[in-house]
């Protein structure tokens, strides 16, 4: 570990540097803000950069390490939060002009404060989709948020800026929300490992809701371990104000590394249909290797899947236009072209239809617990493609031209539908150099099983290994 | 009084989403992809099935 290469460091070996004194956390989080400085006018995953006091904090978590207050892994180590969660002293925009001009936050939000007194370095806030209600990142008031690996292309949402920071080495972790899949789809197009978890194992107290029936908050690292640290941190108390459980949670460090050999594993197949050919290839050549783990693969389908969109969309709008009517009606053109859509849209969604939505993720949640009651692990491609460009509508898979948006959440938000929980990893790379992720999904509450198949792979892999190199914006000089 | 307001509200509301205010295809598409969704759930079998959002008191056994 060197400043300089260090900011693809893992948790562990840069905690090793710290308590070695090889590195300090104070220049370590120079060194990743001077990189945000450089290269963020290319990607606009920050909406607010909290230079001043991360410096204070990164000196502070020195000062206690050099004087014996270790606080565990997590200390010295810079995050970043996407700006749908509060931050004490600070504006939470959701990405929005109706926030721009809202009073700073009293507050740290619940995750925030579990992270602070883990000793970790908050560096900023990311860019996000409008309120999180899009799949994208794309966002008229801060900038669309581009794909490290390509700037031309999206870095998927709705936590885009949480992603795209991991991935371009401009934080060691991030901290997104998850309603259709936006922790787990902007990870797999940057590249990195994102987890769901399971539904209100992470305290949602002052998160701006989107649905509360199907929000979740987790974490976006380059590593399955980091991620286990990271959620051991998280999802350790339960609070008064919001529901997260209140359950004995296990130690997800010691979970990875428990030998996968023997576990049976389901391979969902249809879900992601129509599929990249690249994908399709990629995701085959990650089962042989599951298989060359010891793993065993039976192949399974989920029928009601199929009807995962209108579910979704019957319980989700009903659910975000209830937070939103206000503004929607006194402040409707403040709102970004495509959530005023969406808003609209919610209004055809009937109380009955909402309804049957509702009883409609009984059935699909009996349907994967049937399927979890023979397996340990359901795998399936996280997205049917590769990042789709910015600058096109239409994506081509197979014989078919498809909206990206529609297509993006397609494997993703049935783990929102059913509360269980889900990670994505990196599993390859396309011809052109962009990112290809599959997705494991398990019991309520067996993030460790998870994380364990989920770190088993990736030490035999080495996708997470690889960086993108993003150049800084060329600037045009002024005449 | 204030019923007439939001039924103008809703209204308008539905027309925007019937005509996007871009006029694009893609819009309209994904109008037209969001009431066919919805709508499918008709198909599914939910005799018996109670929505997942249940009404549960606080337990304090006195």
């Amino acid at each position: 570990v060197s400043v300089g290469t260090d900011r693809f460091g893992t948790i562990a070996e840069l905690g090793r540097a710290f308590r070695d004194g090889r590195l300090s956390p104070v220049e370590l989080t120079a060194s990743f803000l001077a990189e945000i400085e450089r290269v963020d006018t290319s990607l606009h995953a920050f909406i607010e950069v909290l230079a001043t006091s991360a410096l204070e904090d990164a000196r502070r978590a020195a000062h206690e390490l050099q004087n014996g207050l270790d606080r565990g892994p997590l200390h010295g180590i810079p995050f970043a939060i996407k700006d749908l969660i509060d931050v004490r002293g600070v504006r939470t925009t959701a990405g929005s002009r109706l926030l721009r001009e809202s009073p700073v936050a009293v507050r740290d939000a619940t995750v925030v404060s579990h992270l602070r007194s883990a000793g970790a370095v908050l560096l900023g806030k990311t860019n996000l989709h409008e309120f999180a209600f899009g799949p994208l990142s794309t966002n008229p008031n801060f900038g669309d948020v581009a794909n490290p690996w390509d700037l031309r292309c999206h870095s998927g949402g709705s936590s885009g800026g949480s992603a795209a920071a991991v991935a371009a080495g401009l934080c060691v972790f991030s901290i997104g929300t998850d309603t259709t899949g936006s922790i787990r789809i902007p990870a797999a197009l940057c590249g990195v490992v994102g987890v769901k978890p399971t539904f209100g194992c992470v305290s949602r107290d002052a998160v701006i809701p989107l649905s509360w029936s199907l929000d979740h908050v987790g974490p976006i690292t380059r590593t399955v371990a980091d991620a286990a640290l990271v959620l051991r941190v998280i999802t350790n108390v339960a609070t008064a104000s919001s529901p997260s459980c209140n359950v004995g949670w296990p130690d997800y460090a010691q979970s990875t590394s428990g030998d996968v050999a023997g576990l049976r594993i389901a391979v969902l197949r249809g879900l992601a249909d129509p599929v990249d050919p690249e994908v399709a290839a990629a995701f085959d050549i990650a089962i042989s290797t599951f298989v060359e783990l010891g793993m065993e693969i039976e192949v399974v389908s989920l029928p009601s899947a199929q009807h995962s969109a209108g579910i979704a969309s019957a319980v989700l709008f009903p659910e975000a236009l209830a937070y939103h009517q206000r503004n929607l009606r006194e402040r409707q053109h403040e709102f970004a072209a495509d959530v005023r859509d969406r808003l609209a849209q919610a209004s055809l969604v009937s109380g009955v239809d909402y309804v049957n939505g509702q009883r409609a993720r009984r059935v699909l949640m009996a349907e994967v617990e049937d399927i979890l009651s023979r397996v340990s692990a359901i795998v399936c491609p996280t997205e049917p493609i590769v990042a789709p460009r910015i600058d096109e509508e239409m994506v081509v898979v197979g014989a078919q031209s498809l909206p990206k948006a529609s297509i993006v959440t397609r494997c993703t938000r049935l783990f929102n539908l059913t509360g269980h929980p889900a990670i994505t990893v990196p599993c390859g790379y396309s011809r052109a150099g962009m990112p290809i992720a599959l997705q494991l999904a398990g019991a309520h509450y067996g993030e460790s099983v998870l994380l364990r198949v989920a770190h088993a792979y990736q030490s035999a892999t080495q996708w997470h290994t690889r960086h993108p190199d993003v150049l800084p914006m060329r600037r045009i000089p002024t005449m | 009084m204030k019923s007439d307001r939001t039924d103008v509200y809703r209204a308008q509301l539905i027309d925007d989403v019937n005509t996007p205010r871009d006029g694009s295809k893609s819009s309209a598409d994904a109008a037209s992809s969001f009431r066919r969704s919805i709508e499918a759930l008709k198909y599914l079998d939910l005799e018996g099935v109670e929505p997942i959002v249940t009404f549960q008191p606080p337990l304090s056994i006195r």
